[in-house]
C-alpha cells in the first residue's frame, strides 16, 4: 500500500509540474484539469477511503497554488470526487467515451461552481479556452485513469 | 468496498475539515502552509527542470551563437546612446527637483531598491490570476511589495515563503490601485476585470479624458510608488444619467506573457 501511495504521490507532483508550470508557459489562459482524471482513477480502482483521503490531501495541496479561499479546493474535489462515485453507479465508467463525457461534464462543474463561491463569472476568460480546455480535460481523463489502474495492484482495487 | 458507516464517517469528516478550512482561511497564521507547500514546489520544480535547463544552456551559450558578433557592435552602439540619454536624464532630474523644492510642492520621494525575479508557475484556477515568482522572503520579498516590469506594473505580493512569492496581478477583480490620468491628473481607482483587461473607476463623466491617455499610478496609500505606468485609455463611456464614466484601459504590461519581473523594495514617502 505504501508502495502506491508513493507512486500517486509521484503522479500527483507530475500533475502539479504540468498543471502550474508546463501548460502556462504554452498558454497562459488555457487549464487543462490532470487532476479530475486521477481523481475518475480513483473512484475507479481505489478502495473508496482511499480514494476520498487522497482527493482531500492532494487538492488541499493543490490549494497552496491558487489565489482562492482555503477550503475551495478540498470542497470541490471532494465533491467531484462523490459526485463521480454516485454516476459510477449509474453508467459504467470504465468506457473510455463515458469517462471522456463524464470528464468534460465535472470540468465545467467545477470551474462555475469555482467561480461561483468567489463570486466570479467562470467564463471570464472567453469561452474559446474554457471549450478547448475541458475538451483536453475529457481527452486527458481515460490517460490518468489508465495511469492510475497501472498503479493499483489488481488484488487491491 | 467501503461500508455505508465507514463512507458517511469520511464524508463527514471531509465536511467538518473543510468547513473548518474555510473558516480559519483568512486567518494570516493558517496562510503558512500554502507558503510551505509552495516552497516545497520551488525546490522540486528547480531539480525537475535543471537537467532541461542545462542543456537549454549549452545550446544558448555555446552552439547558438551565430551573429553575436554583429549583435554585440550594436548593442555597444546603443549603451553609448543610453548613456548620453541618461546623463541628459540626470540634469533634467536635478533641474525637476529643483523648481520642485522652489515651488514648495510636496515632492514625491522614492527610495526604493528593485528586485529582480522570475514567473516559475501560474494558477491552477481559471477564475483567479495570480503567479508565483522564484523569489521570496529571503531575498527580501514582503506582502503588498509592488511587482512591475519595464513595461509597467504588474502587481503586489500577496504571500510568501523563504524563495518563493505569490503575485496577485493587476487583471484579477480583487485588484484594486490608486491610480491618475498623467494629462489631466484625474485620480480614480484601476481594477481588474478578470478579462485580461482594466477599468478606470470613480472619474467624473464631465472629466476631459482622451482614448490613448496614459494612466499611471497616483503613489496614494503608499503601496505602489508614483507614476509607474498601468495602462492606456482605449474605451470611455459616458450615461448622462451616470456620475461615473466607465472607462476601460489596456494594461501596458503584457500579462499573458510575463516571464521576468521586479519587486520594488522600499517605502514610498511624500505621495499625494
Amino acid at each position: 500500500m505504501l508502495k502506491v501511495a508513493i507512486k500517486l504521490f509521484g503522479l500527483f507532483l507530475l500533475i502539479l509540474l504540468i498543471e502550474v508550470t508546463i501548460i502556462p508557459s504554452i498558454s497562459s489562459s488555457l487549464r487543462i484539469d490532470l487532476f479530475l482524471g486521477l481523481i475518475m482513477g480513483l473512484v475507479i480502482y481505489a478502495p473508496f477511503t482511499y480514494g476520498v483521503v487522497s482527493t482531500f490531501i492532494f487538492s488541499f495541496l493543490l490549494q497552496a497554488f491558487s489565489g482562492v479561499r482555503l477550503g475551495v479546493f478540498p470542497f470541490v474535489y471532494v465533491g467531484a470526487y462523490l459526485g463521480i462515485e454516485f454516476v459510477k453507479d449509474i453508467i459504467y465508467l470504465e468506457s473510455i467515451v463515458s469517462q471522456v463525457v463524464v470528464a468534460c461534464i465535472f470540468n465545467i462543474l467545477i470551474a462555475s461552481i469555482t467561480g461561483g463561491l468567489m463570486d466570479r463569472w467562470f467564463i471570464e476568460e472567453g469561452l474559446l479556452p474554457l471549450i478547448f480546455g475541458t475538451a483536453l480535460t475529457g481527452l486527458f481523463a481515460p490517460v490518468m485513469t489508465f495511469t492510475i489502474k497501472q498503479l493499483w495492484p489488481a488484488d487491491e482495487s | 468496498m467501503a461500508h455505508k458507516g465507514e463512507r458517511i464517517f469520511l464524508v463527514s469528516i471531509s465536511v467538518i475539515l473543510i468547513l473548518i478550512m474555510v473558516s480559519i482561511g483568512s486567518h494570516r497564521y493558517f496562510t503558512g502552509g500554502g507558503s510551505l507547500i509552495r516552497e516545497g514546489y520551488y525546490w522540486i520544480e528547480k531539480t525537475t527542470t535543471a537537467p532541461f535547463k542545462f542543456f537549454s544552456n549549452i545550446w544558448n551559450n555555446y552552439i547558438y551563437l551565430v551573429n553575436t558578433k554583429q549583435e554585440n557592435a550594436l548593442l555597444k552602439k546603443r549603451l553609448a546612446s543610453l548613456k548620453a540619454q541618461y546623463m541628459c536624464s540626470q540634469e533634467l532630474e536635478a533641474e525637476n527637483k529643483r523648481l520642485r523644492s522652489m515651488l514648495e510642492f510636496k515632492r514625491a520621494c522614492y527610495t526604493f531598491k528593485v528586485h529582480p525575479a522570475s514567473v516559475f508557475a501560474q494558477d491552477i484556477s481559471l477564475v483567479f490570476k495570480t503567479v508565483i515568482i522564484d523569489r521570496g522572503s529571503y531575498e527580501g520579498f514582503v506582502k503588498d511589495m509592488p511587482i512591475i516590469n519595464p513595461d509597467g506594473v504588474v502587481g503586489r505580493v500577496i504571500a510568501t515563503s523563504p524563495h518563493t512569492s505569490q503575485v496577485l496581478l493587476i487583471t484579477d477583480p480583487n485588484s484594486a490601485i490608486p491610480a491618475l490620468v498623467k494629462a489631466t491628473r484625474v485620480k480614480g481607482i484601476v481594477k481588474g476585470r478578470g478579462d485580461g483587461g482594466l477599468a478606470l473607476e470613480y472619474i467624473r463623466s464631465s472629466e476631459d479624458l482622451n482614448l490613448g491617455d496614459e494612466v499611471v499610478t497616483s503613489g496614494l496609500l503608499g503601496i505602489f510608488p508614483k507614476g509607474l505606468k498601468i495602462g492606456c485609455i482605449k474605451e470611455i463611456s459616458r450615461d448622462k444619467r451616470k456620475i461615473f464614466a466607465e472607462i476601460l484601459l489596456m494594461p501596458s504590461v503584457e500579462i499573458d506573457k510575463i516571464e521576468d519581473v521586479f519587486g520594488i523594495q522600499g517605502h514610498v514617502e511624500g505621495s499625494d
